[in-house]
């Protein structure tokens, strides 16, 4: 009859309760942040000048007198996610399906049972260990040429870089997972419980969808919008960029968003 | 109840690990349904006219005793509460239970697998006077809210379908899954308990205990209980999260 | 050959079973609990209504105390029960549930102020005390002049065990599970443990214990149609009567309750009809006021079951595969009504019925529900007859409900045995020791060896499904709710044929390991001799005592019957058993027989009634000053272990 287990044994590590807390941390800034990420990359869909201007801005380019910005806060930004990437990843992988035989069971038991929230981990697996190397390589590019952002430039990296398959994968992939762990994120930690836990479940699970289907359809807008651009600029590639796209052709943008087989320059 | 007779076909996992030789296979039984036929009547049919060596388990036939669950069509649930009626092609699957040792066909062992979680969570009132208690005496005061709070989680039958619905639990044999975690929230809920978080910490404070839920959620859907495992988890693991 | 020493041997790990492992435990006696199943899923689990112990703690209890839970526990019984036994059980019950509450069932609790109830069909207001807020509630049963039942919302039974079982893994009880006990191991009129069979390998194992304690249940499955769970069908009982030595008492002591679902004998709440549901019969015609112009649905439980008995009879039952039934109705109280205050039969009907109450009939039938027969004991647990061998529980016949018992004092007897006998047999333990030969350990296991392997070895013979099945149907159609000579002696031949085809069951699944057929061979002999107590005990009472009614011999004899029936098998291949009978003194009575107190009063009376009750009026007026205490101590001295001597304290009363 011990009553007081403490008296008794060593004290238990605090580590995984961290780790648990570091993992949903990550989890939350990278969610987030693809939120806000999809947003601003989409702003393609409104015209080059729009993307410019987002680009520029979340380059700090307001407060550069040349008004090019710092690349270098892209830089420090891209090694700020990189870190909290990694990290996460990391601890995902602690949560993978190791063993061929874990993976057996975990087959074994959505074909047993047809069980949507356990579908979706697996899918927040799956797509984890994709990103796990889309992302890694979408990153270093970022990391190592940070002052190549801009109508433009990105669209030739989607275009003649042959980077298109990779962002598509990568798109669907991040939305899922970010949306989904998001979702999970408020289940896990009791957030927007409400009175009725049940109910507010149901009303997460909704937001859940829409958000992804509306993340999926501005992110493969903003790829078409990107390609167009990109295969209209094959022949320029590299051309015409000074430093970062400071490409002077203002107003129409509203109008020019339609992939009108037209360059701009 | 309507009086039309149906032959529902059973698939039956069969096996006895008791028996030299014998292999998991499945059988088909066929039987007339009756008018407020369960599969607890249905199953006692065939093992009582074709088949006396099907094993299965039932204690309560009433929902209350949590014996009798198994995956049914794909879904873990108590079989004596299952109406054959409630399955429109009259095709009805039965597995056992995943994750708890075999019995033998649809029996597994719950039983010893509870007992070591009681023990593992320390299923029990920890104080030291609880033993020394005056029952002369009036009892203690308990707040009514806080009783029935307390009786909502208590509510737990022990039928294993959490643990069977967790793909964690099947993943990692030593997760302590939802069943626990149902059990420690219950004791963590009553005034009279007076162990710390520091204490509940030691139970389940790594990745075999809260912090190794993948929040998968069949807990929640499956158990024939209704309890509120989401919610309950998700407590335990902000309160185990903050002890330093 | 297996051999498992200990000090305490319990059989069977409901309510009853843990309590006494856990008393044995207590006093550092080497304890091991056997059971059909883990320990957490016994029949104990089912009960929901509550359990009885006067602590008057809501308003509805004002007042209530040992003498108010006593003198309704012995009207209850029709003047059947062991008054000693009473008494230490209505004075340890209070004890019991605190107990129970300091080691951790969530009791329902006083909530002050004011709170609308429904009594007698009409709503009323209560205003719960102040002082009684979050001290243990009470709810209303049959019965009972106070609201004496606590409860824990609608799962008392649940809780109660799941705490127990929790206190018992507390205190490291091994709990061997889905092991089952075929046969006592006894020596010149000693008890020594039983012979016990796995159920998942087969395997035979010996537990030798200076003291056995039988807490197995009910046998409500000797009947067809019962409430209680498939695993009670009486195996301790079963073998204790085997042993020819240990008696069994009040055998024909079965108790039926009227509306319990078809076909699977779920209960549903006498609330059904309290608010205002009706019995149809297969025209849709509301038969009750025919036999019952006053009370009509609300007659007590067992005329109820009576009249629809009868009215069954007369072909006015619905047929259905799983025999005639009746019509519950409920739908006239409204689907907000039902939603609200019955949502518990709501639900078994959505769920085992697949029906919705407020719109569709519930198919009800009375059904067997209670045993109070089962193994004599003396006020200590123990068997008068054979030594060590305990029993506690339903399984017991330590008689405190005599012919009939209350609502909520089943699982209260379970507790309380539990801790008075859980003493006495720590007792035993301390003053007797293991002296057994190995060669009458070795006989007993070769006997059961024996007699499985025949049961494998024979080509063919009869079926243990079917002969389980005629049984159960010859105890329901005449040894049922309603009894006559004719019928009963039927019943008796019937089952003495049954008896001997039970000796040549042979099996078709010819394994010895996990098998069930094999568990019905071996139980299904055992579960006949049992029916043949009870069929041949009711045949031989000709009189109506509590839940035992003869249409032949309508009333209470108290000249004639006023005794406890006992039942022993002491020559294994006879075709009966013997029953003998065991005078109830009325000289010694705390109190004397007297009305039940419904309709009209048949009972013959005995000619000591009239002399005790002056005796006792003289005894009070030679003892003005005398508080209850001392006057029950007058009229009835009981021993009970020290620990559970004291007085209880009430709110508003102190230890008064
Ligand atoms: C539907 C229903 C509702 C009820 N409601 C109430 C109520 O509200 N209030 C009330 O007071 N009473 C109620 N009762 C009655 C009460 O529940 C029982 O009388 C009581 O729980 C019996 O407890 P027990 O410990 O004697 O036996 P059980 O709880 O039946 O336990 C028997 C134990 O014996 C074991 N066992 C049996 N045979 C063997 C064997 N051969 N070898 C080894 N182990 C064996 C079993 O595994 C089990 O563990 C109700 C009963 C029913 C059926
Ligand atoms: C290498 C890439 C990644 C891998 C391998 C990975 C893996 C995982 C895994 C396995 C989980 C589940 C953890 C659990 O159930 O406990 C998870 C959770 C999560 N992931 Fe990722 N992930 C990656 C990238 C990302 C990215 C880019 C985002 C941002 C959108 C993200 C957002 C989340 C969120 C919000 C959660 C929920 C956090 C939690 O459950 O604690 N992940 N990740
Ligand atoms: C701070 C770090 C990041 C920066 C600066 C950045 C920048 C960019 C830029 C400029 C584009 C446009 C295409 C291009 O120029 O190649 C882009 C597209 C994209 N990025 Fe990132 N990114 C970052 C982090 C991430 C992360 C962590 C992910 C997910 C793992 C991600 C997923 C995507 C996807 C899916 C697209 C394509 C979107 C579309 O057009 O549909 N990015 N990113
Ligand atoms: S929590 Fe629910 S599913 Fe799990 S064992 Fe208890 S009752 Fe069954
Ligand atoms: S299903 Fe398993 S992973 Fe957690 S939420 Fe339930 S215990
Ligand atoms: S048999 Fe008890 S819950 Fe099904």
């Amino acid at each position: 009859m011990n009553s007081f287990i403490l008296e008794s044994t060593e004290k238990k590590s605090r580590i995984p309760a961290r780790l648990d807390f570091l993992q949903s941390g990550t989890g939350l800034i990278l969610g987030l942040f693809i939120w806000g990420h999809l947003l601003f990359d989409s702003s393609i869909i409104l015209g080059k000048n729009a993307f410019s201007f987002v680009s520029k801005t979340l380059e700090f380019a307001f407060l550069s007198e040349s008004g090019h910005g710092f690349p270098i806060a892209v830089f420090f930004a891209v090694a700020f996610i990189f870190t909290i990437f990694i990290i996460h990843a990391l601890l995902g992988i602690r949560k993978f399906p190791i063993s061929w035989k874990q993976h057996r069971i975990i087959r074994d038991q959505m074909q047993m049972l047809d069980h949507s929230e356990t579908t979706l981990w697996y899918i927040q697996a799956v797509t984890g260990f994709f990103m796990f190397f889309a992302g890694s390589a979408h990153l270093f590019v970022m990391l190592f040429n940070p002052s190549g952002i801009g109508p433009y430039m990105s669209a030739d990296r989607i275009v003649s870089g042959h980077m298109w398959p990779l962002y598509i994968i990568l798109l669907v992939c991040v939305v899922l997972h970010g949306n989904i762990g998001l979702y999970r994120l408020c289940m896990k930690w009791g957030w927007f419980a409400g009175k009725d836990a049940r109910k507010s479940r149901e009303r997460l699970k909704k937001v859940k969808n829409r958000l992804i289907v509306f993340y999926l359809t501005i992110g493969l807008l903003a790829l078409l919008v990107f390609v167009v651009i990109g295969i209209n600029h094959r022949d320029k590639v590299g051309k015409k960029y000074r430093g970062h796209g400071t490409v002077i052709e203002e107003t129409h943008g509203l109008e020019q968003t339609a992939p009108v087989g037209k360059s701009q320059e | 109840m309507s009086d039309q007779e149906r032959i529902l076909k059973f698939q039956i996992f069969r096996y006895n690990p008791q028996k030299p030789g014998d292999k998991p296979r499945m059988e088909t039984y066929e039987i007339t349904e009756a008018p407020g036929m369960t599969i607890f009547i249905a199953l006692n049919d065939i093992r009582e006219h074709q088949d006396p060596s099907l094993q299965f388990d039932f204690v309560c036939r009433a929902g209350i005793c949590g014996s009798c669950a198994m995956v049914i069509n794909g879904q873990p649930d108590l079989a004596c509460r299952t109406l054959t009626s409630s399955f429109e092609k009259g095709e009805i699957k039965l597995l056992p239970l995943p994750g708890f040792e075999l019995i033998g066909d649809l029996s597994v062992n719950t039983g010893k697998f509870m007992r070591a979680m009681s023990e593992r969570v320390e299923s029990w009132i920890h104080d030291k006077y609880a033993d020394h208690v005056n029952f002369e005496q009036l009892e203690e005061k308990m707040d009514p809210d806080v009783a029935d709070e307390i009786y909502e989680l208590e509510r737990c039958v022990e039928c294993g379908c959490c643990v069977s619905a967790c793909a964690t639990k099947r993943m990692r044999p030593d997760f302590l899954s939802a069943v626990g975690f149902m059990r420690l929230a219950r004791f963590a809920m009553d005034p009279r308990d007076k162990r710390t978080n520091e204490e509940f910490y030691e139970i389940m404070g790594d990745d075999d205990g809260v912090f190794g839920c993948m929040t998968l959620l069949g807990c929640e859907d499956y158990c024939p209980k209704d309890l509120p495992h989401q919610t309950q988890i998700a407590y335990l693991r902000r309160k185990m999260v903050m002890v330093n | 050959m297996k051999i498992i020493y200990t000090d305490s041997l319990v059989i069977g790990s409901g309510l009853a079973g843990l309590r006494v492992a856990i008393a044995s435990m207590q006093r550092g006696f080497d304890t091991i609990v056997l059971s059909l199943v883990p320990a957490k899923r016994s029949h104990s689990a089912a009960a929901q209504g509550g359990m009885q112990a006067s602590l008057g703690a809501t308003i509805k209890g004002d007042g209530d105390d040992e003498e108010i839970h006593f003198a309704d526990t012995v009207k209850g019984s029709g003047w059947g029960c062991d008054q000693d036994v009473a008494r230490m059980f209505v004075n340890t019950a209070p004890k019991a549930i605190r107990q129970l509450s300091a080691w951790g069932v969530p009791w329902s609790r006083v909530r002050r102020g004011d709170r609308e109830v429904v009594i007698n069909g009409e709503k009323v207001t209560i205003t719960e005390k102040d002082e009684a807020h979050g001290f243990i509630t009470a709810r209303d049963f049959g019965g009972t002049k106070k609201w004496r039942t606590c409860y824990t919302s609608d799962g008392a039974g649940h809780t109660m065990l799941y705490t127990m079982d929790n206190k018992a893994i507390q205190m490291g009880i091994p709990v061997h599970e889905r092991k089952e006990a075929i046969a006592l191991i006894h020596e010149d009129g000693v008890c020594y443990g039983a012979v016990v069979r796995d159920l998942i390998t087969g395997e035979l194992i010996a537990y030798v214990a200076k003291a056995t304690t039988i807490a197995t249940g009910g046998y409500g499955r000797l009947y067809s149609i019962s409430t209680n769970a498939v695993i009670s069908e009486g195996m301790g009982t079963a073998i204790a009567l085997e042993t020819g030595i240990a008696a069994l008492g009040n055998m024909e002591a079965v108790q039926f309750h009227p509306t319990a679902i078809v076909p699977v004998g779920i209960l549903t709440t006498e609330g059904c009809r309290g608010d205002g549901g009706l019995l149809l019969d297969k025209d849709g015609y509301r038969f009750m006021p025919d036999y019952e112009p006053d009370k009509k649905e609300l007659a007590s439980r067992d005329v109820v079951s009576r009249r629809m008995t009868e009215h069954m009879r007369k072909g006015k039952g619905v047929p259905s595969r799983y025999g005639d039934h009746l019509w519950l109705d409920i739908r006239l109280l409204g689907r907000k009504h039902i939603d609200k205050n019955l949502r518990e039969v709501k639900e078994i009907c959505e769920y085992f019925l697949g029906i919705d109450p407020s719109k569709e009939l519930i198919p009800v039938r009375p059904t067997q529900h209670y045993s109070m027969g089962g193994i004599r004991t003396k006020a200590t647990g123990e068997s008068p007859t054979l030594k060590g061998l305990f029993s506690a529980g339903e399984a017991a016949c330590w008689d405190m409900h005599g012919f009939n018992r209350l609502g909520g004092n089943s699982v209260a007897e379970t507790v309380v045995a539990g801790m008075i006998v859980g003493e006495y047999v720590a007792d035993y333990c301390t003053e007797n020791s293991l002296n057994i030969s190995s060669s009458t350990v070795e006989s007993f296991m070769k006997k059961e060896e024996k007699n499985i392997t025949d049961l494998l070895l024979r080509g063919y013979g009869e079926n243990p499904f079917e002969l389980k099945a005629e049984m159960q149907k010859i105890m329901m159609d005449k040894v049922g709710i309603f009894r006559n000579g004719k019928d009963l002696e039927q019943a008796v031949e019937e089952l003495k044929v049954l008896n001997q085809r039970a000796k040549k069951i042979a099996l078709r699944n010819k394994i010895s390991s996990s098998n069930p057929e094999l568990v019905e061979a071996i139980r299904v002999p055992k579960m006949i001799k049992l029916a043949q107590c009870v069929a041949y005990g009711a045949m031989l009472r000709t009189e109506s005592r509590g839940a035992h009614s003869r249409e032949d011999f309508p009333e209470r004899n108290d000249k004639e019957w006023l005794k406890r029936t006992l039942t022993t098998w002491q020559d294994k291949d006879a075709d009966l058993p013997e029953v003998t009978y065991e005078n109830l003194d009325i000289m010694t009575m705390e109190m004397p027989p007297a009305s039940r107190g419904y309709g009209v009063d048949n009972t013959l009376h005995h000619p000591d009634t009239a002399k005790r009750e002056k005796e006792i009026e003289e005894i009070k007026k030679a003892n003005p000053g005398a508080d209850r205490f001392e006057l029950q101590e007058l009229l009835n001295p009981i021993t009970i272990p020290d620990k559970f001597k004291g007085k209880n304290e009430r709110i508003g009363k102190g230890y008064k």
